[in-house]
């Protein structure tokens, strides 16, 4: 029953992570929800908040010792945790030179650090109910580079894939599937709705076979492939020949 | 998520069985108008007749081999009232070692599935154009990327199913049609119910996964169903791997690591 479920929500303030948590409250599901400042989500779901079905955990997305807290805490609350969204998002600096140490740390901590110890807090209480789901929120910076932009956080997200993929082998055995979910746009205003995205973060979380995993699924609306082909694709019918053409000899 | 799908139309080749006739069903009775195309037209007209309690289904004969798939597609088209979405799904695999692999099997696996990828989508696409949310799926095959001997020509036809696919989501996206692919290991369908039935096969498929589960014809149905008809801003030129983990490990464990995992000691 979904119901009897509990996920936790890392970065539930941000849009896609506040999106998740309300689709999670809608589902029926139990709730901790991680991050700085949650006082937006607490008046959307102040009614299983009063009823005991939703924890807030108040923590700096830094603060790794307080996020595990905060995860055993709950599970010993609500008794198990049955889903883990990562959706913790630290764009950090851009290009090269813009770059200090203490951006770098940020941006590899709450991008990296944070998944990490979030799923290993969660682990043995997944476990213990027979199973459990992660879904990460990751994007196509982590594959796909204009140069200039989220270098740091592109690393760092590309270091999430490949936990996705370590986490699928490596918890096979406990039937805990990992999944990462690459959000991009092709230009800033083309960011694709959070609604949307979390509408099938949450179908990762409790639909999907569970033959799905270990998988890097781009919901870009193809923004990141189609960027080049499309350049091409309008270059090429300008001047396009009509018959096939057969390279020259020796080409 | 039923209502999205009312009255909107899709032709699916290889409908008859197996895959085809799983993405056909979930498609009807989303309340999908279908047009079942196969070359096996005493199954697909008994496939449509069954689907036609869910949804208004067509069968049309089409063979994906042949090349030119403007009739069928004309047909289908004619039947549906346009096309709004359209599921390459027509389908042969070869396993076979390389020395016995003939150049009539070569010709017919590149035939049957590369002509049926490519000849459907271009018959469609003006139809396409004019549709709702226009999307084209590809099935292609965990075979695609990952090598395990005996599929030389069925792995080669699959990754070219993939390319195709990523080129004309390129060439299409600015008309507004999205092609999508999905990559499945091996499913099980009615096809290969028999071989199944051998324990060391069942084994093998089994352990050559990480959740030990043979993927099923309707959740591979589902998830092309969640392209199809899921928000046109999240999928698009997307190759999506449906294979239980198996390309992303060399050796599956055999004991878990956190046997010794004690809930609140974990930190």
């Amino acid at each position: 029953m979904v119901q009897d479920k509990v996920a936790v929500v890392v970065g539930a303030a941000g849009p896609i992570g506040s999106a998740c948590a309300q689709r999670f409250a809608r589902r029926g599901l139990r709730l901790l929800l991680i991050d700085q400042d949650l006082s937006q989500l607490a008046d959307c779901l102040a009614q299983p908040i009063a009823a005991g079905r939703v924890e807030l955990g108040v923590c700096d997305l830094t603060d790794v010792p307080a996020v595990v807290q905060a995860i055993d805490a709950a599970a010993a609350r609500f008794g198990r945790i049955d889903v883990l969204a990562n959706c913790a998002l630290e764009v950090g600096p851009d290009g090269c030179w813009e770059v200090d140490e203490a951006a770098w740390q940020r941006c590899l901590r709450v991008n990296m650090k944070l998944p990490f110890f979030a799923l290993q807090a969660c682990v043995p209480h997944m476990r213990r109910v027979g199973g459990g789901r992660v879904v990460n929120l990751s994007s196509t910076l982590s594959e796909y580079t204009d140069g200039q932009q989220g270098l740091i956080f592109g690393l760092a997200k590309a270091g999430l894939n490949s936990m996705t993929r370590q986490w699928a082998v490596d918890l096979c055995l406990d039937n805990i599937q990992a999944n990462s979910l690459w959000v991009g746009h092709d230009r800033p205003e083309n960011l694709p709705d959070p609604a949307q995205v979390a509408e099938w973060a949450v179908w990762l979380a409790l639909d999907a076979t569970s033959s799905l995993n270990g998988a890097q699924i781009p919901v870009d609306g193809g923004a990141a492939l189609l960027r080049q082909g499309r350049l091409l694709a309008s270059a090429s019918r300008a001047g396009a020949p009509d018959q096939p053409t057969r390279p020259a000899q020796g080409e | 998520m039923t209502e999205r799908g009312t009255g909107r139309r899709a032709v699916v080749t290889g409908g008859a069985r197996g895959l085809g006739a799983a993405v056909a069903d979930r498609l009807a009775r989303a309340g999908w108008r279908i047009a079942l195309l196969d070359h096996d037209v005493e199954a697909g007209q008994a496939r449509a007749e069954r689907l036609n309690a869910l949804a208004p289904t067509w069968f049309v004969p089409y063979d994906a081999a042949g090349g030119d798939a403007s009739a069928a597609i004309e047909a289908a088209a004619e039947r549906l009232g346009g096309v709004d979405a359209l599921v390459c799904a027509a389908h042969l695999s070869c396993e076979k070692p390389v020395e016995r692999i003939s150049q009539a099997d070569w010709d017919r696996v590149l035939d049957v599935d590369l002509n049926g990828a490519f000849f459907p989508v271009q018959a469609a696409r003006d139809y396409l154009v004019a549709g709702t949310d226009p999307c084209v799926v590809h099935l292609s095959s965990a075979q695609a990327r990952v090598g395990t001997g005996l599929h030389a020509v069925y792995s080669a036809a699959m990754a070219a199913v993939a390319a195709l696919s990523r080129s004309l989501a390129a060439e299409l996206a600015p008309l507004g049609v999205r092609c999508c692919c999905v990559s499945p290991y091996t499913v099980s369908t009615e096809s290969n119910q028999a071989r199944f039935q051998d324990p060391d096969w069942r084994r093998l498929q089994e352990s050559s996964v990480l959740n030990g589960a043979v993927i099923q014809a309707p959740e591979l149905a589902e998830l092309v169903y969640q392209i199809v008809a899921g928000p046109v801003g999240l999928f698009n030129a997307c190759d999506i791997v449906l294979d239980g983990g198996m390309h992303v490990f060399r050796e599956r464990p055999t004991v878990s690591p956190y046997q010794s995992a004690d809930p609140g000691k974990v930190a």
